[in-house]
């Protein structure tokens, strides 16, 4: 007989005891490896879902602009690109608003994506059209279908942005009629499969897919033969092309000047005009221009509009003023005086009329002019007037370079039109102000500018972050062409936004994802993988005290305890190596059922139902591991002191040293107990000055004192044996005798109560922390920062809400301006980008970033988790947005931002909070680095960034007009303000909810999270009962003696039976009894705030279960004991 | 207190003069692998209320299977045994338990207390199994840890006794509800000469002033010597050592 011969026969001797170890060890094991499976799971989803959304796209560019189609065909002419890729499609992709006008049931959809494709496009992926989408017809994908309740050949309407050159926010720019509105009919409904669900921001969201003709809608936007965004698709859809290949890609997009919106033209002079179909010249633009032009003669000039040049009584209405250093040679010069000199220089602070103006003016050199301006750009949709006073330096002859209209840039619905009177521009204009001899001015030269004044000067007055330069006049030296020039200025597209985006790539990165979903759903199994411990552990232990006596035998006849140790962790190891095996493929079933749960009851975790079953070796071996590891250490520690009892005790059944049941009367426990409720009751009322957040945790810690209070207690009272006499006249004695037999083992009976009380009481009492903010009144200093409702537009508003005029000019009826008149409306400018919030599981790269306006950062409010502080906590923390940062030593420009505190630990993984940077690219695609320098507590702005208004112009000088808005309103009037918000402004896609909606879809994550660990956390408390049970076994066996002396002076088995399980009952009772009284110390404040909701159904159908099943399973371990013969019994057999 | 519970006694004892126990051709017989073991082989007696009876033998001679059978404990292969009249044989669980609760009183070698109840409260245990514990039977119980000297240990745990004491509190709990048959396994088998001397007396005087009768299986000479009968177990039969009315043999 070998040892290995004495496991094998102990293995199969002793079968049924191992096959109740092994169950809870597969158990555990299942657990184990089914949590890291849903790691895996969400893992391999999203990446799933990454490349089906895109099919075979692997790069993307989209520009700020419109640029022609034909660059895509010309990127595929490239060898280097044909190489790794082999479809470049052109689209336009634009947000919009798309509407079913039923007059009885209309429903609207905001925030859609349209694509205008190609037949092409649907080539790219799967799930597409068999066919080309049809002229004035729409394809919708099933979940904007289901928005609208369309079906095919439905009318709808479409909202599309009109997309002009000129910025919005430009004095030029157009401000009104921004949407345009397009009927269309349904032509079919596509699955959002495939490109069904084409989107190039990582999200597992369903889009809301609208496709249109290409050449319709280039058609209607009145931009044939041009888009804003090229797809180019590659050969394999699982795997994006190498990294070399995006950078070829790159190096081989040569945009022509056409495409930056960039005009040359030879002008009647004769000099080459460089001028931007934005009207201004983007600074970056320029600089690139100025570098490629080098030793040729350029002339920059900044031509503005003057609303009125005045002097002294008289003044001439809307004039253009050109800044510019006046040159001496032709054709870019000279401007001469009408006295015959030439004018070298305009100082600052001079002005120069020419002989038109001055005549009219009645103007001497030396006189004031004033000049009154709009400033360049309309903040808040408002068009401030200014006006300045200059020194008349000369008047200007109207000939040679004065008499130019080509400083004008072209301005569409001004330069165009043929009379004054006529003009449509975007800024307030008063045609009335428009005299005889203006219109002869205009009729004979044009928009030629009536003033000169210094360049500097200019600039200093009407520069903006549109750019300085309305022109560069460029000498051509009498050999330079426009064709030469053109050649001569190629411009680098990455420099301007040209960049493409390897979104495939980006795409599987993000997959990896924001929450670790594998130790998410492992501390949510926690007591579950407990409780299997547990149990391994007890029924271990349970199957060698069955075999004592053997264990007594083999150390009789001279095994040492270290010998007899390892044996039976070897049988142990054995069994924990087979059952670990049986788990892990029990893992793959409960990470199904895990997934079930995400797709339906936990849904809100994830939002949408699109996670499906995946696994790796790696886990299924780690989890194989973890599971054989625990188990065996749980089986080495449940017979570590099996040794300790010597060899004449084991073989006499004793596996516990003698315990000695002399009541214990020490007061000290009772003292311990009644110092931590004294605890509890300080913590408590500490915790009424506390701020929310903190009250929540100290009234938790609150209730744990509580729990430690009860068992300290508890235990003190059954080592008293103090549980009432165990027979006294009357009746109950069994119940007496029960509960005295519960205080027989007092440490295990405390043991077993406080597992499970613990375990209740943290299911519980998690529930303080699941919070409602639905019917949170606004609070200045709390997430909704004082605001009652928020509100995002699919388009840019340009108008001021607060205004009158604003609200008139949006067309605003009577009863919706009344109502905006009491609210105070922050419009905040969004440049795009991906949703940083716990709704969204990819991990974002470039999250969207919102521009907090002056007043707001002055306004203040808001609860912060943590501030910059600089020594002192500053009094206002928005004001930390307007520092200059400076640059960053590796000359990357620092920008302040402030965050969600879970938007910055949780999505952008920026653990060490305010400090701590993240790189994004900027509006050029350069990088910009943002500091965190505030965090706040669960607000409303989850999700996103916040940096100052005027820093997000700077660094993304392309976003123009405001598309989120945070309104103040009495919160009795905010149902109706929203009403009135969102009918009246529909065209722009307006969607209103109130702060308390949007705080409780963000912490609808956190809430299910605790519906989850609480679902879990009672699934492991029932498993647990089963481990109560065992103890329960454990002590009946080891008073089988005791029993069968009380059936042999006439107790009847079923007496006993009732008496063995009123004192599992009693154990258990009191278990859940401290659990639920501890969690109610720790919930009930919040409840009676209405600030805290439990489940209660479902808590008390837990608990009930739990008794329940608690109960049965200890009467069947009973059973099985009564069973046992009486005189074996009592001879201790 | 003492003279209440003497007076008690004289009248159970002219209550119960009609006692009696019969053992009749009991057999008993063990399944083994190759033929069955026969432990008893046809053994009767008999004895009346008040009688007291030894029943010696070497280890393994079925002494303890007999009492346990008397007991009802444990079934004969065949045979009867009548207490008082009644034959429980056929009786099922739970009325066994309760002619067992009723009319038989159990003394142990290991006295089988329960450590976690007091003295006083490991007497009262069988009247439980009745259902209410009344004032009186508190009473009685008081009264017999008197009789049996541990009147001021009332509240103690058999962890705080003697070995004796704890014997002297079994014996007390075999009597709580009055049986008719009292019956002793080995009762001094783990006690010190001079403290089973102490119960052997007790256990004589208890018997006589209740008016039951006793059966004690020993292995002690000693103790058996104070019994008014003394049979021998010996190759499954039982045979009359001395004494008289010796109404059975094998």
């Amino acid at each position: 007989m070998s040892a290995l011969r004495l496991i094998i026969v102990s293995l199969m001797y002793h079968w049924r005891m191992h096959l109740a170890v092994a169950l809870g060890v597969a158990a555990g094991t299942a657990v184990l490896t089914g949590a890291l499976l849903v790691g895996d799971s969400m893992r391999g989803s999203l990446r799933a879902l990454a490349l089906e959304r895109l099919g075979r796209i692997d790069e993307v560019l989209v520009a700020d602009r419109f640029f022609r189609a034909d660059l895509a065909q010309e990127l595929m002419a490239r060898p280097e690109v044909k190489a790794h890729f082999v479809e470049a499609v052109p689209v336009i992709l634009l947000r919009a608003t798309v509407e079913r006008p039923d007059p009885e049931s209309p429903a609207r959809a905001n925030q859609v994506q349209l694509i205008g494709c190609p037949a092409r496009f649907w080539q790219l992926g799967s799930g597409g059209l068999g066919q080309p989408v049809v002229a004035r017809q729409v394809v919708l994908n099933q979940p904007l279908a289901e928005r609208l309740g369309a079906h095919a050949g439905q009318r709808l309407m479409l909202r599309v942005p009109r997309v002009g050159a000129i910025p919005a926010d430009n004095l030029l720019g157009r401000r009104r009629e921004t949407v345009a509105s397009y009927g269309v009919t349904v032509q079919a409904i596509v699955p959002a499969e495939g490109l069904g669900r084409f989107g190039l921001r990582p999200t597992q969201h369903r889009p809301l897919n609208a496709y249109v003709s290409l050449e319709w809608l280039q058609g209607r936007l009145k931009r044939p033969g041009q888009v804003n965004a090229i797809l180019v698709a590659g050969r394999r859809p699982d795997r994006p092309p190498p990294i070399e290949a995006h950078q070829q890609l790159q190096a081989a997009l040569s945009p022509s000047l056409a495409d930056f919106g960039i005009r040359i033209e030879r002008t009647q002079r004769g000099y080459l005009n460089i001028t931007s179909e934005r009207m201004l010249l983007e600074p970056e633009t320029e600089r690139q221009l100025l570098q490629r032009l080098g030793h040729f003669p350029v002339q920059p000039a900044l031509t503005y509009l003057a609303n009125t040049i005045a002097c002294g009584g008289r003044e001439i209405p809307y004039s253009t003023v050109t800044a510019v250093d006046p040159r001496l040679d032709p054709p870019l010069g000279p401007l001469v005086s009408v006295d015959g000199s030439t004018i070298e220089a305009i100082e600052p602070g001079e002005i120069v009329l020419n002989q038109w103006a001055a005549e009219d003016l009645q103007a001497r050199v030396g006189d004031t002019i004033r000049i009154v301006y709009f400033e360049p750009e309309a903040v808040g949709g408002r068009l401030r007037e200014r006006s300045t006073s200059f020194r008349l330096a000369a008047v200007a002859r109207l000939a040679e370079a004065a008499d130019d209209p080509e400083f004008t840039p072209r301005v569409p619905g001004v330069t165009d039109e043929l009379t004054m009177r006529t003009w449509d521009p975007p800024f307030p204009f008063d045609a009335a102000r428009i005299r005889d001899r203006d219109e002869t001015y205009w009729e004979q030269h044009r928009a030629t500018p009536k003033a000169f004044v210094a360049l500097s000067e200019g600039r200093r007055l009407w520069a903006s972050r549109f750019g300085q330069t309305t022109s560069l006049r460029v000498d051509p030296g009498g050999q330079l062409t426009v064709a030469r020039l053109q050649r001569r200025l190629r411009l680098p597209p990455e420099k301007l936004g040209f960049v493409f985006q390897p979104v495939k790539r980006q795409g599987l990165e993000a997959a990896a994802g924001t929450t670790p979903f594998n130790v998410l759903f492992l501390g949510f199994s926690f007591f579950i993988i407990a409780a299997a411990v547990m149990l391994v552990a007890l029924l271990f232990r349970l199957g060698v005290e069955g075999r004592a006596h053997q264990v007594g035998i083999l150390m009789a006849v001279g095994l040492s305890q270290r010998q007899v140790r390892r044996l039976l962790v070897a049988e142990g190891g054995v069994v924990a190596a087979v059952a670990s095996l049986v788990g892990t493929v029990a893992g793959f079933g409960y990470a199904a059922l895990m997934l079930v749960g995400l797709r339906s009851w936990w849904l809100a975790a994830v939002v949408t139902p699109f996670l499906r079953l995946f696994w790796s070796w790696t886990n299924l071996a780690i989890g194989y591991a973890s599971g054989l590891v625990v188990a065996w250490l749980a089986i080495a520690w449940s017979i570590r002191r099996i040794g300790r009892v010597s060899p004449r005790q084991l073989l006499a059944g004793q596996t516990t040293e003698a315990e000695h049941l002399v009541a214990s009367r020490s007061p000290v426990p009772a003292i311990v107990a009644a110092g931590l409720v004294m605890i509890a009751l300080l913590i408590g009322l500490g915790a009424t000055a506390m701020s929310e957040e903190a009250r929540a945790g100290a009234f938790f810690g609150s209730g744990a004192v509580v729990l430690a209070a009860a068992l300290v207690w508890t235990w003190s009272r059954l080592r008293a044996g103090a549980t009432g006499a165990a027979v006294a006249a009357g009746g109950a004695n069994l119940l007496r005798m029960a509960a005295r037999n519960a205080a027989r083992n007092p440490g295990r009976s405390s043991l077993g109560i406080g597992s499970m009380a613990a375990t209740c009481f943290l299911i519980m009492s998690v529930s303080a922390f699941r919070q409602d903010p639905t019917a949170k009144e606004p609070d200045r200093q709390s997430g909704n920062g004082g605001f009652a409702l928020v509100a995002e537009s699919a388009q840019p508003i340009y108008h001021d809400l607060n205004a009158p005029a604003g609200r008139r000019e949006l067309g605003m009826p009577d009863e919706a301006d009344r109502l905006l008149a009491q609210c105070r409306v922050y419009p905040l400018r969004v440049k795009s980008g991906e949703d940083a919030s716990c709704l969204n599981l990819y991990r974002p790269r470039q999250p969207r970033i919102l521009g907090a306006p002056a007043d707001f950062i002055r306004r203040g409010g808001f609860a912060f988790s943590a501030v910059r502080t600089d020594g002192r906590r500053p009094d206002n923390p928005w004001l930390l947005l307007e520092e200059d940062l400076g640059a960053d030593q590796d000359g990357t420009p620092l920008v302040p931002v402030i965050m969600d505190d879970a938007t910055a630990k949780y999505s952008l993984h920026l653990w060490e909070g305010v400090g701590q940077t993240l790189d994004i690219t900027d509006g050029r695609g350069g990088a910009i680095r943002l500091r965190v320098v505030g965090l706040l507590k669960n607000s409303i702005f989850q999700g996103t960034v916040l940096m100052a208004e005027s820093q997000l112009l700077v660094h993304f000088p392309g976003v123009s007009g405001y598309r989120f808005f945070l309104v103040e309103t009495p919160r009795a009037e905010a149902e109706a303000v929203r009403d009135a918000l969102e009918s009246a402004l529909s065209d722009y896609g307006l969607a209103v909810e109130t702060t308390g909606q949007r705080l409780a879809d963000f912490l609808a994550v956190q809430n299910t999270y605790l519906s989850t660990f609480q679902s879990l956390g009672g699934l492991g408390l029932l498993l647990g009962t089963f481990g109560l049970a065992a103890v329960q076994l454990r002590n009946v066996l080891e008073r089988r003696s005791e029993l069968a002396l009380l059936r042999a002076t006439g107790f009847r088995r079923s007496a006993l039976a009732w008496m063995v399980m009123a004192e599992s009952g009693l154990l258990l009772a009191a278990g859940l009894g401290f659990g639920l009284l501890a969690a109610l110390v720790a919930v009930l404040p919040h409840l009676v705030a209405g600030a805290a909701t439990v489940p209660w159904l479902w808590l008390g159908a837990t608990l009930a279960l739990v008794l329940l099943t608690g109960l049965v399973a200890a009467g069947a371990a009973v059973r099985a004991v009564l069973r046992a013969p009486l005189l074996a019994a009592l001879r201790h057999e | 207190m003492r003279v209440g519970y003497l007076v008690l006694s004289r009248h159970l004892l002219v209550a119960r003069t009609m006692s009696s126990l019969l053992v009749e051709d009991v057999t008993k017989e063990f399944p083994t692998r190759a033929e069955p073991l026969r432990v008893l082989r046809g053994v009767s007696f008999q004895m009346q209320a008040g009688e007291n009876l030894a029943i010696v033998g070497p280890s393994g001679s079925g002494k303890s299977t007999l009492l346990n059978i008397i007991g009802t404990l444990e079934l004969p292969t065949s045979g009867r045994v009548v207490v008082d009249g009644q034959d429980p044989t056929g009786l099922d669980e739970p009325r066994l338990a309760a002619f067992r609760n009723c009319k038989i009183g159990f003394v142990f070698q290991d006295h089988h207390l329960l450590p976690q109840c007091s003295v006083l409260e490991n007497v009262l245990v069988p009247a439980v199994a009745g259902g209410r514990v009344s004032q009186e039977t508190v009473q009685r119980a008081r009264r017999l840890l008197d009789r049996v000297g541990l009147a001021d240990r009332l509240i103690h745990r058999p962890a705080e006794l003697s070995g004796g004491e704890r014997q002297r509190v079994a014996l007390a709990r075999a009597l709580i509800n009055q049986p008719v048959l009292l019956l002793a396994d080995e009762p001094t088998g783990n006690l010190d000469r001079a403290t089973a001397d102490r119960i052997a007396h007790l256990l004589l005087d208890v018997q006589q002033d209740e008016g039951m009768m006793l059966v004690v299986v020993t292995h002690s000479q000693r103790l058996a010597g104070k019994m008014s009968r003394q049979m021998e177990l010996s190759e499954g039969r039982l045979q009359e050592v001395s004494g008289q009315g010796l109404s059975g043999s094998s």
